[in-house]
């Protein structure tokens, strides 16, 4: 499925920027887990970012930064959808209906028709955006090592309050005496 | 065309679906109905989604080896009718064929 979709935007679309066929094969070949996701928002976090126009045409030169441009391609895919889908609808329908009368749609033109921004300024939100998403990195990581600490927090209280409990006075009995007075009285 | 004609004549029809060709060395492709239909369905989806529907198959040629693929993806190179798109999923400008190995 990832390498028809390949083949299905360039019998469609001229010029398309390598991030969009990488990111809508990704989505088309459903290859992102959540262990992708934490991979991305990572990178992210530590400032390692992709930028779409410079990787526009090229892959990166080491492939160890491979895994990271296919994610973020897909999640500039998802921006692009998600952001503004009435955008995306109708950069879609320009795309339909110039191949309706046999034309082959230039990516660049349908995407400032349609979103009214052009491929520079969807970068610079698309990097703000991401920004923001890192920050969930922090609080996934706070997360979980709050669940990490859990077992530890749970049994030092419990001995927190045994140790509290021993230091209690012991209670006198009730006089049982005394009750069965009580009891008589009704 | 002439190198194409070439190397497709190695190569016969396998499979023939609504959306795509599978063409094989021995014009057999050992997968299920299933599968054929799935991959049916999700173009299908694809299309649905965009709204483009594409008039035209997409002719898959599993290649059997690395030199094979070796020697669809030279002339391609220079002829840009059609370069193809490998499993390492580099994408092309002027695809005609995928090539899946």
């Amino acid at each position: 499925m990832h390498e028809y979709t390949h083949w299905f935007l360039d019998e469609i679309l001229r010029k398309a920027p390598l991030w969009f066929h990488e990111g809508m094969a990704t989505q088309q070949g459903n290859q992102l887990g959540l262990d992708r996701y934490y991979y991305y928002i990572r990178e992210r976090f530590w400032g390692n970012k992709m930028d779409l126009i410079k990787l526009a045409e090229n892959y990166p030169q080491q492939p160890a930064d491979w895994d990271l441009y296919y994610i973020t391609s897909y999640y500039a895919v998802q921006y692009m959808k998600n952001k503004n889908p009435e955008s995306w609808k109708n950069f879609w329908e320009i795309v339909a209906d110039n191949y309706r009368i046999g034309k082959i749609t230039i990516f660049s033109d349908a995407f400032y028709n349609a979103y009214h921004k052009d491929l520079w300024q969807f970068n610079e939100d698309f990097s703000v955006e991401s920004k923001r998403q890192a920050y969930v990195y922090i609080f996934t990581g706070l997360g979980t090592f709050i669940l990490i600490l859990m077992p530890i927090i749970l049994i030092f209280a419990h001995f927190k309050q045994r140790k509290k409990m021993k230091a209690l006075p012991d209670l006198e009995y009730p006089d049982d005496s005394s009750e069965d007075e009580d009891d008589n009285l009704y | 065309m002439l190198i194409y004609s070439f190397l497709n004549a190695n190569y016969q029809i396998a499979v023939i679906s609504d959306n795509f060709v599978i063409h094989t060395t021995d014009g057999k492709f050992p997968v299920t109905q299933s599968f054929i239909e799935e991959l049916n369905q999700r173009i299908d989806q694809l299309q649905m989604g965009t709204g483009v529907y594409l008039d035209a198959r997409a002719d898959i040629y599993v290649v059997p080896d690395a030199k094979s693929y070796a020697l669809w993806n030279f002339p391609a190179l220079f002829i840009p009718r059609w370069i193809i798109v490998s499993t390492s999923a580099v994408p092309n400008k002027y695809i005609q064929t995928i090539m899946v190995s």
